[in-house]
């Protein structure tokens, strides 16, 4: 099961992290580092404890043999000299010595000095009773239980016994009072600084000393706890416990504090840190902020506030970057909208139709002018059209590797029954929607074109009849005055000769009927010529059109002694489209060839050739006339434009043989060279070899 | 971002404050001790307090002490012990009989009651502070001198000490309950030594020119418990030395004076422990459970320079107890 995290803005997401980041190490390594203080802490309070409790134990143990050696000492030399001296002195040391006594073998004192009473000894004064008095006789240091005094003090008696150097026997002992108020007082009025007690227990369990004056005298109830850090050491020759007991949660306390304290000044950093991340996180944050707003502002339409940015960092970069590209889309925008406006003009009022097409040939989007024209609708399939076999065009290069332009003329009608010509063309888009393929479809109504062009077609056939018929007229003439002079001969014969030879009047027959043949040759080639015609395609044979070609011209050349050399090979393929107009263009091209030589010995050379590698059929026609200026090379094709002197030419020659080679698919050019001669190359496609391949 | 700015700087201020009013340690608060005496002499108890509570482990800066000093007028006493009173103290503390009593009178009439710890009064069971010595039963505890006991000792030292005394002259304060019952004790000590005694009031106007006039260097001069005679030390050493007179007084501010002997707890000594009792009792202790101790201290001493003068005879063997006093303030 995956775990995702809700989508989080990015502010949220930067203070989020600069949180966690800032403060999860330092909580840890705080937390951390406080549990450890504080085990530390507790193990050296309670060594504290332990320590302190002993140094006080030890200092009354110390006392306390100091004593009992001085006792020793003083038993050992009150045997060689019992002045009064040495008890004095023993008590001016010993300031908490209430009273120093020898007693005898039996327990009653034969001696005494007190610090606070009469020195004097009633007779039979008992010191000692049995019981400690047994533990003399056995030679051991005698310890009574702590008693009060007449005066409510707290005394304990202790005692030696003293041995008889000679006999080694017991015979008495010595016996001091000590004031227990001193140790008792000192120890219950000790400052521990820290709640807690420390208190005094007898051998017989008795506290004799304790803070608490209140548990002074009672037995010691108070037993091991958990809640309490206890720490006792034992005065051996008392038989005495010195006991410190302090209740863990109070003496920890100053841990605590610490411990608070210390969680205090961490959360404060915590929260230093926090404010500083947060402060930088909205500092990291602001700019994409103030950026993504401006963005949003884009992509609603509406053009964002200059981002102000103060800063001079990679963000500073940024909202810079993004000010001048936000004009910079502006301007461009407007520029973009200027230019909509125009292109919408343009292709609204264009007399062409217009359309995008997608992948799947429908029509995304068209000008009011084709739907004016053809009724077409979006979302129709392109190639409805024009086509009703319901399949896109064959040679559609809208979304095939066609590389050739796409230039085709259909004729069609439009919504008002009117046959009409269109010129239809298809560019494919680099830039689409979307990534899908789309092509651009332009169709142009060229019906008045094509009817202008055949106009021009016309007048220019009609401008060279009219230059040709003189020579078309002597043309006729020669064989109508051959096939007069044959007939009025033959009537002469047949009226002097009546018998004339059926044979001979054949032949007669024979020539005139050869000489109406070559007019009806010369005519019907002129009448063809002449023939307004509309663009038929058919398989054009190239050599048989510039014969028919020269047929029309011979003798215009010949009349001007100009000699035409033909040098036309045979066996290539035909080339597709009208052969009229073809021979319109030949025979324009020789007559200004011959219009060209203005010398004698003048020679036009026609030469037509395949080129297997471009599959083009080749005619070259040239003339060593006077040539065309380098200048006026370049307007030639212009119609109307002539040199030729008012009444020769129209001007529409080349113009329209330059229109009809466009229409066969092929180029003309001319070149020329003053005083030199012009030679005009045409290029055809050859047609049938392509079909074969 | 302004508004971030003035936030972060809110948060700050708030968190140092805390902090501050954190660290401040509220358990550090100053005991306030009230503090009577009737003249500076008994300064010296003060003193003492104040090192015996340093030697069980307080810090003096913790204390607050009002000192209340009615500067050798005991007249003034009241009046002091009303303000002490009226003060919030933990507890008072009264450097001697006189000013144990007037507070006691004191806090019956206002019947406002606060622990009081005295210091080096000579006889508070007899005078009623206590029911008891281990258990005062009262607001009353601290150290009693046993200074009025002590007196049978005394004069059984000074007999021992100068074994040829014929007469001793005992100056106790009349009407002074303490020196008054001093005085029945040294009487009744003296009849079992079969000691001569010759009482003398202080109170009564003439008092040293008469024992100037009768004392010889046979006789001893032996003072009683009594803040009248303890400002009188001086005269009273001056007619001893011109008369040859050994005296036993009891205050270590006795042999400074000039007088031969002493034998009783210091004023020091007497402050020192009762540091113990204003301890139990800040600790949390009532007065009325804290034992009244007898001094933890009684010191024999000897000014050698006064025995030179007086060129006395004095046993040797009891002189081991005594600490030499020549002419060094030492403690």
């Amino acid at each position: 099961m995956r775990f995702s995290l809700p989508t989080l803005k990015i502010r949220s997401q930067v203070l989020l992290f600069g949180l966690i980041m800032s403060t999860l190490p330092l909580i840890v390594m705080t937390t951390y580092y406080l549990l450890e203080v504080k085990k530390d802490l507790e193990y050296r309070i309670e060594d504290k404890q332990e320590l302190k409790i002993s140094n006080l134990a030890n200092q009354i143990e110390i006392e306390l043999e100091k004593t009992f050696q001085q006792m020793e000492m003083l038993a050992v030399v009150y045997e060689m000299d019992n002045h009064n001296s040495l008890f004095y002195d023993f008590l001016r040391q010993n300031k908490s010595i209430e009273e120093v006594v020898i007693v005898d073998g039996e327990g009653l004192i034969s001696k005494k000095l007190s610090r606070f009473e009469l020195n004097t000894v009633e007779t039979g004064e008992q010191w000692l009773d049995e019981r400690l008095k047994q533990q003399l006789v056995r030679g051991l240091r005698m310890v009574d239980d702590v008693k009060f005094n007449s005066f409510g003090q707290p005394v304990i008696k202790l005692a030696l016994p003293m041995i008889d150097i000679r006999s080694g026997e017991y015979y008495g002992g010595i016996g001091i009072t000590l004031q227990l108020q001193k140790i008792i007082g000192e120890i219950s009025s000790y400052q521990l600084n820290e709640p807690g007690y420390i208190y005094l227990v007898d051998q017989n369990d008795r506290i004799i000393a304790h803070q608490d004056y209140a548990r002074l005298w009672t037995k010691n109830s108070t037993k091991p706890h958990d809640d309490l850090i206890s720490a006792q050491s034992n005065i051996d020759d008392l038989q005495w416990r010195l006991v410190l007991e302090q209740p863990r949660q109070q003496l920890l306390t100053p841990v605590y504090v610490m411990l608070k304290k210390s969680i205090v000044v961490a959360f404060f950093f915590i929260l230093l840190i926090s404010v500083v991340s947060v402060y930088a996180g909205l500092y990291f944050v602001k700019p994409i902020e103030l950026l993504q707003g401006a963005i949003m502002h884009l992509k609603k339409g509406q053009w964002p506030p200059k981002v102000k940015l103060s800063r001079r960092d990679e963000l500073g970069d940024l909202a810079t970057a993004f000010n001048d590209m936000s004009e910079d889309l502006k301007e461009k925008s407007n520029t973009l909208l200027q230019e909509k406006e125009r292109l919408n003009i343009i292709v609204n009022g264009l007399r062409a139709g217009l359309a995008v097409i997608r992948s799947d040939y429908t029509i995304v989007w068209m000008n009011p002018t084709l739907q004016e024209w053809l009724d077409t609708k979006i979302g129709m399939p392109c190639y409805r059209i024009f086509n009703d076999i319901g399949e896109p065009c064959v040679k559609c290069p809208a979304f095939n590797d066609y590389s050739e332009e796409y230039d085709e003329t259909v004729t069609s009608y439009d919504k008002n029954g009117q046959k009409r010509i269109f010129r239809h063309r298809v560019y494919p888009l680099k830039h689409s929607y979307r990534a899908e393929r789309e092509s651009l479809l332009l169709i142009e109504d060229i019906t008045e074109k094509k009817e202008m062009e055949a106009v021009l077609t016309q007048a220019d056939k009609l401008s060279a009849l009219g230059l040709m018929s003189s020579s078309f007229a002597h043309e006729v003439n020669n064989p109508l005055a051959t096939v007069k002079v044959y007939a009025e001969d033959l009537i002469d014969r047949l009226e002097e000769e009546p018998n004339l030879l059926k044979e001979e009047v054949i032949t007669y027959l024979q020539t005139i009927s050869q000489n109406i043949d070559r007019c009806k040759t010369i005519t019907s080639n002129l009448l063809n010529f002449s023939r307004k015609s509309d663009w038929t395609e058919k398989s054009v044979n190239v050599n048989e059109v510039i014969e028919n070609s020269v047929e029309l011209v011979y003798h215009t050349i010949k009349k001007r002694g100009i000699t035409l050399n033909r040098h036309l090979e045979t066996n290539f393929p035909p080339v597709l489209g009208d052969s009229l107009n073809l021979m319109q263009v030949i025979v324009n091209i020789i007559t200004n060839a011959a219009d060209a030589i203005e010398k004698e010995n003048g020679e036009i050379n026609i030469s037509s050739k395949w080129l297997k590698e471009d599959n083009e059929i080749e005619i070259n026609i040239s003339d060593n006339g006077v040539g065309i200026e380098q200048k006026d090379l370049t307007r030639v094709y212009d119609p109307f434009y002539t040199t030729k002197p008012v009444g020769k030419g129209t001007g529409l020659g080349l113009s329209v043989c330059y229109g009809i080679i466009h229409q066969f698919g092929g180029t003309i050019s001319i070149t020329s060279e003053k005083e030199i001669g012009t030679t005009v190359n045409i290029k055809i496609p050859a047609f049938q070899l392509e079909n074969e391949v | 971002m302004k508004k971030i700015i003035t936030l972060t700087i809110v948060v700050l201020l708030f968190v140092f404050i805390f902090i501050v009013l954190l660290s401040k340690d509220t358990s550090q608060e100053k005991y306030q001790i009230g503090v009577l005496m009737t003249g500076e002499n008994r300064l010296v108890k003060l003193e003492g307090i104040k090192d015996g509570l340093i030697k069980l482990g307080y810090d003096l800066d913790r204390f607050e002490f009002f000192v209340m000093d009615a500067e050798d007028n005991s007249s003034r006493l009241d009046d002091l012990a009303i303000k002490l009173l009226q003060k919030d103290v933990n507890l008072i503390v009264t450097l001697g009989g006189i000013e144990t009593r007037t507070v006691e009178r004191q806090m019956q009439q206002l019947e406002k009651f606060v622990p009081v710890v005295f210091v080096g009064i000579a006889a508070s069971y007899e005078l009623g502070l206590i029911e008891q010595y281990n258990e005062p039963g009262t607001y009353f505890t601290g150290v009693d001198n046993y200074h009025m006991n002590l007196s049978s000792k005394r004069l059984e030292m000074f007999k021992e000490l100068i074994p040829s005394l014929e007469k001793v002259y005992v100056i106790y304060s009349g009407g002074v309950e303490i020196s008054e019952l001093s005085m029945q004790i040294t009487r009744e000590t003296a009849e079992f030594f079969n000691v001569q005694l010759v009482e003398l009031d202080a109170n009564r106007t003439g008092v040293l020119k008469q024992l100037e006039a009768s004392v010889t260097e046979k006789d001893g001069i032996f003072i009683l418990p009594s803040y009248q005679i303890e400002a009188m030390v001086e005269e009273i050493s001056e007619i001893a030395l011109r008369k040859k007179a050994p005296t036993m007084g009891i205050y270590d501010d006795d042999i400074k004076a000039g007088f031969l002997f002493s034998y009783g707890s210091t004023f020091y000594d007497q402050g020192y422990q009762a540091s113990r009792h204003v301890s139990l009792i800040l600790q949390g202790n009532n007065p009325n459970n804290l034992p009244v101790e007898l001094p933890d201290a009684i010191r024999f001493l000897v000014n050698d320079n006064v025995r030179k003068q007086l060129d006395i005879s004095i046993k040797s063997d009891i002189l081991k107890l005594a600490d030499v006093y020549e002419g060094n303030d030492d403690r």
